[in-house]
């Protein structure tokens, strides 16, 4: 494996790994079930780069050619988590979805593995990953009204830089597959794709790690938002309730002067309080 | 004197409220703790009230959905929104009520403004 490959995979390994301490650290934060699909997929990916390593280390062909397998399978697994923990806000997929998926994403290149047509198998893996992409961008952008609506628009912004990298990342594989080069591109000669493949891979992959910091964001000001509004809502409705208690009481023309400085009081302190629950509201 | 129909989640705010209307002289006429107990009664009047004072969070159905319903059973009706509500305003307004108040005002303030629709009668 050159050096350019081999130093490509290993920063790579190194984004998903900055992916998987991030979603972890938002799941504490968040407690959003969503982070757990996105830990798992950024986990997977991992996996994926540690299986594309391992292809270069033994001799025997058969065992570089598992490990390309299980590197194809994984990455485009690792993708379908990822995205869908991404999206999940948007779009939920249900569990039986998800499975199915897996199991299509695993068995057909197994199953074409096993017959022998190791290069349709190592790119159906390519074919299963670009469709997700494909599906990931079409349904939000057909959307995209309510997307927009659901994230902010630096968060927007960041999704469509994700999507333009991985289409140029995607594009330029295909041309270099076409021109005769190798699934992985992990060949002991420098080539231009090679370098291509492994800068666009490594652009694409932080370009969703700032877009999934992003979504972090737009996520507890979401939060922070509804707890807001909850609690000046409720508290409204209490101080409404002391309130006009107060001015009822006040009516009764019976009171004495001491009892109606207290009900003078109490009037007073709900208005201040009626006044600190709008500026919240207007501070959201 | 207007006759008016209360509706609020809040027992409390009911009972409030009918106190203060009714000192002040007005009548009311009917009272829902939720939109679709409003709905179902304002289905069953014989003549509208007046006005309706309705608050928006409610469980069952909203304010907005059942001020949407009573409005198309009655496009006359004159709907006060009194909610907490304060991000629902335009929306409310763009539907047809007349008038919105944020919880919390002051009874006043509520006075006021019924006044002022009985006047624009």
């Amino acid at each position: 494996m050159h050096v350019i490959a081999l130093f490509g995979i290993l920063l790579l390994i190194f984004w998903r790994v900055f992916g998987l301490i991030i979603s972890i650290e938002f799941l504490r934060d968040l407690k959003e079930s969503k982070f757990k699909i996105l830990i798992i997929g950024w986990f997977i990916w991992i996996l994926a780069g540690c299986s594309a390593l391992l292809s270069d280390v033994f001799e025997i062909q058969i065992l570089t050619d598992i490990f390309l397998l299980i590197n194809g399978i994984t990455v485009s697994i690792a993708l379908l988590f990822v995205m869908m923990g991404l999206f999940s806000y948007f779009r939920e997929l249900s569990g039986k979805t998800l499975a199915l998926l897996c199991i299509i994403f695993i068995s057909f290149p197994l199953f074409a593995f096993l017959l022998g047509f190791y290069s349709i198998a190592f790119n159906l893996s390519s074919v299963f990953l670009f469709l997700i992409v494909i599906v990931y961008s079409i349904v939000p952008l057909k959307e995209r009204n309510t997307f927009k609506n659901k994230i902010s628009m630096k968060s927007y912004y960041w999704y469509l830089i994700v999507l333009l990298t991985i289409y140029f990342y995607f594009l330029s594989y295909v041309i270099f597959v076409f021109q005769g080069y190798s699934f992985g591109f992990y060949s002991d000669e420098f080539s231009i794709p090679m370098f291509v493949n492994y800068f666009l891979g490594n652009i694409s992959t932080i370009a969703l790690i700032i877009y999934s910091i992003h979504l972090e964001y737009d996520i507890s000001k979401i939060q922070k938002n509804k707890l807001i509004d909850k609690y000046s809502h409720d508290l409204g409705n209490i101080i409404q309730v002391i309130s006009s208690a107060a001015t009822l009481t006040h009516m009764n023309e019976d009171l004495n002067k001491e009892k109606a400085e207290n009900l003078d009081l109490i009037q007073k302190k709900c208005e201040e309080a009626a006044k600190l629950i709008k500026d919240i509201r207007k501070n959201q | 004197m207007a006759t008016i129909f209360l509706i609020d989640d809040d027992s409390s705010i009911i009972t409030l409220f009918d106190k203060f209307l009714t000192a002040i002289g007005h009548e009311i006429v009917a009272k829902a703790y939720n939109g679709e107990e409003a709905v179902k009664l304002f289905h069953e009047f014989r003549k509208a009230p007046d006005l309706i004072l309705m608050d928006h969070r409610m469980p069952i159905k909203d304010g907005i959905t059942a001020a949407k319903e009573i409005l198309i059973l009655n496009n006359t009706s004159k709907i006060i929104f009194l909610s907490a509500d304060y991000s629902i305003k335009d929306k409310a307004l763009a539907l047809g009520a007349k008038y919105f108040l944020e919880k919390p005002f002051k009874l006043d303030e509520l006075s006021k403004m019924i006044e002022k629709i009985i006047s624009e009668n």
